[in-house]
């Protein structure tokens, strides 16, 4: 227990940053408007500027949501171009779930976070075989 | 991932940093002490020892002695001891301790001398008799030490030794 209260305190401290950092800081915000903006310009060259594309805000995710006048073929098609656009998650004609924006970035600070406790690790082992007494 | 990644480093690279800082904090070199016998005197503990080596008999002793100096009105001296029986305090020579010096007394040193004059061969028969002690001799220069105190010269093992 003595060791694990630090790291569940740290990792905590971590996923704390990343929520700032993401919700008061405007990040998921900026990133949710840079993704639609990008849609929008695909869809102004494609020439369906009456298609708009969303992604939901509760939770943010980055899974777009389609809407406006196209038929079969161009739903289908502007699905896959839209998905392919760089950062977007998912795209379709119905709102669908999919993993939190948030979500996302905790997991990557969870990443982050071991591995600083590996890069302190390996350094710990190296002060450790230069070390003149073992502990 | 990699929009994310490029939106969200400050945050992750904060992570990194925690992750880093935790990890010095749970894995730092936590010292453990473990006092033995024969853990050798250092010169600050020397004038300690002799006080944390007194148990409930040597303080009747040292009791009963000073009583019976007031009763026979004879000067009583503190170190009525190892300097009595004639032993030398082999506990000086760096590297020594009460369990070694004991041992030593045990093979028949109780002397400075008796160690400077030791040869080769009686330092190696000696030495394969000291059980966990055994190449303390040589690694801690014990007969040159001794050598030093057995002819008084103080300031010459100092400059060689260190303080006494």
């Amino acid at each position: 227990m003595r060791r694990k209260l630090p790291l569940l305190l740290g990792l905590l401290a971590a996923w704390a940053a990343t929520a700032i950092w993401h919700g008061p800081l405007g990040t998921g915000e900026r990133l949710a408007a840079r993704l639609e903006g990008s849609a929008r310009a695909a869809l102004v060259r494609l020439e369906m500027p009456q298609v708009n594309a969303r992604v939901p805000r509760s939770p943010l995710t980055r899974n777009m949501t389609l809407s406006g006048a196209a038929d079969d073929f161009q739903r289908k098609e502007l699905a896959r171009i839209i998905s392919a656009r760089p950062g977007v998650g998912s795209a379709g004609w119905s709102p669908a779930g999919g993993v939190p924006l948030l979500a996302e970035a905790c997991l990557l600070s969870a990443i982050a976070f071991l591995l600083g406790l590996l890069l302190s690790y390996l350094l710990e082992l190296r002060r450790r075989a230069r070390a003149d007494w073992s502990w | 991932m990699i929009e994310v990644l490029r939106d969200y480093w400050p945050a992750i690279l904060v992570a990194l940093l925690i992750g880093i800082a935790i990890g010095f904090l749970v894995m730092r070199p936590r010292q453990r002490v473990r006092l033995t016998d024969s853990a050798p005197t250092r010169p600050h503990m020397a004038a300690a020892a002799p006080d944390m080596q007194r148990g409930v008999a040597s303080e009747a002793a040292t009791a009963t002695r000073n009583v019976a100096g007031e009763i026979l009105d004879a000067p009583c001296h503190d170190d009525v001891g190892a300097g009595a029986a004639g032993l030398d305090d082999f506990q000086r020579l760096k590297g020594v301790g009460p369990k070694f010096a004991q041992l030593l007394h045990a093979r028949g040193f109780t002397r400075y001398d008796q160690l400077a004059r030791l040869t080769a061969e009686e330092i190696e028969r000696l030495d394969s008799e000291l059980g966990p002690f055994r190449g303390r001799l040589q690694r801690d220069r014990v007969v040159e030490q001794a050598a030093y105190l057995a002819r008084g010269d103080s300031e010459g093992f100092e400059q060689r030794f260190g303080k006494l």
